[in-house]
Formats: structure tokens, sequence, C-alpha cells
């Protein structure tokens, strides 16, 4: 495949596969009720998942390991097993947003109850997964992912002021409720630099053969894919910002969010966002789902891979064979699916430096990058924001849940 | 660190939760929220920019989230 086809492939995935449950409630619970100027953390989490699936990509294609792999060589199973727990309890919870994030757009559409699609969606994903190959997965739902990038559209109809979106890249403390200022900036932070994207991103590479020759496409596509994939939940804000800040209504409730696109579409804006809101969600369901697979079996050293047939890798297929249905289950118990999400983005959040600093000691060893180790100032950078994220989810996570 | 410790250890310690004045507050935003979402469902549903199913969906939430506010408010006020 000539190396601008992949690129442009690259780019699709990274725009198509960027907006899911965490980073679409986020953006529009800080939207309506901070209007712009929450737009700085996007950014900063933009950034930093852009460096951080570098980083997977480059490790991959140079060392030919995986993450997971090379934790569990470089530091033992000892201390494996901490980022591994960290990793899979986050990303079960946010595996249960996105089956929950499917389910709602089901009821949207039908109006029966999004606890009776529990069942259904998640033998749906686990079909896909178990049927399918590592390119119907990333490439197949992130092209159909492509119908997200109806926020941009929404938005631009709606015209949004563009010197406010510029304030809001620097950030500033707001007029009211400060704390749940924090705790959205922190579920932004937790939605944008989730584990599983630079997990499964490296474990891709690998899947897909990678060697030194893809550097720069990985760079292309690291950095762009995600820089228009951030754009979009900047759109969310905007929409979110225009129709519901204006109007005083906060977003308490997934009932809530069609309206972003039906005020500036008509319609065709109520179809768009359940057809986007069930793609995005499923895409990221068959992700992470796949992602966990990944981590448990590469850890353990397992046979494992997507486009191997499940009864050779038996161990890697259980995985998500559990992990689908116990998500399911968990959205038939009717748990509150935004509140389920918020919380599990500010785990994430507050995960960070587990998950993040491994791979950054990783990313210095020249044994596993010879040449190709990190600069100071992609250390920096992530270090800084990850460790950022940490502890504002520290503080403002017990308030959050105090009601404070 | 520190300090975000501090912070976190006494308001565990103290139980400190909102204020009664912070709880009607907080209540009554949303009382207000919900008002504006079922204006801005109906306009919409008037216009035809969503189904009539789903302004349903959208009625039958407020109904839950403005009886919670109010059961709030009311629990607020009497402490």
């Amino acid at each position: 495949m000539s190396k601008l086809l992949e690129i442009a492939l690259g780019l699709v995935t990274g725009i198509g596969g960027f907006l899911e449950a965490g980073s679409l409630a986020t953006a529009a619970q800080a939207g309506a009720a901070f209007g712009f100027q929450l737009i700085w953390a996007i950014a900063l989490g933009t950034i930093a998942i852009a460096v951080l699936v570098e980083m997977g990509g480059r490790l991959a294609a140079v060392s030919q390991h995986t993450l997971p792999d090379a934790m569990r060589e470089r530091f033992g199973i000892r201390f494996f097993l901490v980022p591994l727990v960290a990793v899979v309890v986050v990303s079960f919870l946010v595996l249960a947003s996105e089956v929950g994030g499917v389910c709602l757009a089901l009821q949207f559409t039908t109006g029966i109850s999004f606890r009776w699609w529990a069942v259904p969606v998640a033998v749906a994903l686990w079909l896909f997964l178990w049927k399918g190959t590592f390119g119907m997965v990333e490439k197949g739902a992130s092209m159909l992912g492509l119908v997200t990038l109806s926020f941009v559209v929404g938005a631009l109809k709606l015209h949004p002021p563009l010197a406010d979106v510029g304030a809001g890249l620097v950030p500033s403390l707001p007029a009211h409720d400060t704390a749940q200022y924090w705790f959205m900036g922190v579920s932004i932070l937790g939605a944008s630099v989730s584990p599983y994207l630079f997990y499964f991103y490296s474990a891709g590479a690998v899947e897909d053969g990678w060697d030194e020759s893809y550097l720069g496409i990985n760079r292309v596509v690291a950095g762009l894919g995600m820089t228009f994939g951030g754009t979009i939940a900047v759109a969310v804000v905007a929409c979110a910002t225009l129709v519901l800040h204006s109007l005083g209504i906060q977003v308490d409730r997934y009932e809530q969010l069609p309206l972003l696109l039906s005020v500036p579409l008509g319609l065709w804006g109520f179809r768009l966002f359940a057809a986007s809101l069930a793609i995005a969600c499923f895409g990221a369901a068959l992700e992470i789902a796949l992602q966990l697979a990944y981590l448990v079996a590469q850890g353990f050293g397992w046979r494992w891979g997507e486009n191997v047939r499940p009864r050779e890798a038996a161990r890697f297929a259980l995985v998500y064979t559990v992990a689908l249905p116990l998500a399911g289950l968990l959205i038939v118990t009717g748990v509150d699916v935004l509140k389920l999400t918020i919380f599990s983005m500010a785990l994430t959040a507050l995960s960070l430096p587990v998950t993040v600093v491994p791979l950054l000691v990783l990313m210095n060893d020249p044994d596993y990058l010879g040449d190709r180790t990190n600069g100071w100032l992609s250390n920096g950078a992530v270090l800084a924001v990850c460790v950022l994220a940490c502890v504002v989810a520290l503080v403002t996570i017990p308030l959050k849940i105090m009601g404070s | 660190m520190r300090a975000a410790s501090l912070l976190i250890g006494s308001a565990l310690l103290t139980g400190c939760g909102p204020s009664a004045s912070a709880k009607v507050e907080k209540a009554t935003i949303a009382l207000r929220s919900w008002k504006s979402t079922l204006w801005l469902a109906e306009q919409e549903e008037g216009r035809g920019a969503i189904p009539a199913k789903f302004a349903e969906q959208v009625r039958r939430a407020a109904e839950e989230e403005q009886d919670k506010a109010r059961a709030e408010r009311r629990k607020a006020a009497a402490e």
C-alpha cells in the first residue's frame, strides 16, 4: 500500500475514532456549564494524546514490542500488575459507558429503553470481534465514525464567535462552581488521554507489521489525526455553548444531547446525532474490548491477535468474551450512563501516572528504542499533563462525590 | 500533593458537604435548566426537528429530574 494512502487511512482512523461517549459527554457538559471556557482542557489533552500515541507507535515500529509486552519484560510481572489492574478497571468502566452510549442512541430512535438494548449490543460487539479482522475493527469503525464530523457542520451553522473560542484556549477561572469546573476539566483530560487509545494503537502497529520505515507515517497520523479529532470535540463544546449554555441548560441526562444538532440541522441533525453516538460508541467499544484482550494476553505472554482465529488464541478471545457481557450487564442494571461516563473519565485521569510513567521510562531506554528515544520536551510535556490531571482528579473526585 | 491530601482529608473528616442554601440553589438551577430543556424540546418538536417519540423521552426525563430536584430542595429547606 502506498505511504500516502496509509497516511490518509491513518488520518481517517484518527478523526473517525476520536469522538466516543467520554469525549462527547464531557465536551457537551463543559460547553453547557461553562461555555467556551474549558476548550484549553481539550487542547491540552489532544496534545498529550498525540504525543503518547506517537510514542506507542514508535515503540512498536522500532522494538517490535507492544506496550504491555515491553512493560512486563522491562519491569517484571509484579510491577506490571499495577498498570494492568489500573487499566483493566478503568477500561472496563469506559467500555460499559460506550455500550451504554450505543444503547441510548437506539433508545432515542426506537423509544425502547436502553436497558433492553444492552444484551443485543454486547452480543453484536462480541460477534464483530469473534468474526472480524483487525482491519475491520480499526478502519471500518473509524470510517463510519466520520459521521461525527456533523458536529463541525452543526457548529459552523451556529456561527460561533471565533474570538471567544480562541479565548477558551487560555485557562481562566470560572465565575461560579469552581469545583465543578475543575472536575469537568479533569474529566475532559481523562476522556482525551484514555490509555486505551495508545495501548490499542501500539498493538495495532505490531498487528500491521510496522518497522522503522513507518516512523514518518506514525508521526503524521498521530499528530494530524488527533488534532483533527480534537477539533470535533471543540465543535461539540461550541454546539453545547450556543444551544444549551445560552438558555441556561445544564446537561444532566443524555436525552438533552440530541438537541445539540437538531437546533442547527433540523431533523437530519437529530438523525446524525443518533448515528454519531451509536457508531462512535460502537467503534470505541470494539477498540476497548480488543485492547483489554491485547493488554492481558500480551502482559501474560499468551498468543494474541485479532487476525488469528479465536481457537488459535483462545485465552485472548476469552478476555473480550468475558468483558463484553459484563459491561452489558452493568447497563442492564439501569445505571446512570452519563454519570458512569463522567466518573470513568475522571478515574482515567487519576490513573494516568500509573499508565504513562512506565511508558516514559521505556521510551527513554536505548535497549528498546536505540537512537529513537524521547526528547526532553515530549517527556516533560506528557509528564506535566499527567501529573496535573492526577492531582486535580485527586482533589475534585471526593468533592464531587460529596456534592460540593 | 500535600495540600490536596490535606484538603481531601479535612473534607472527609469534617463531613463537609454543601450547605443547605447551596443545595437549594443547586436544585433551583436544575429546575430552571429542565424548564428550558422542555421549552426547547417543544420548539424543536413543533418545527419537526425531533420526532414525537423522542420528544416524549425528553418530557419523561425532565419529569424525573424535576421530581428529584424538588425533593432535594424540600429536604434542604427542612435542614
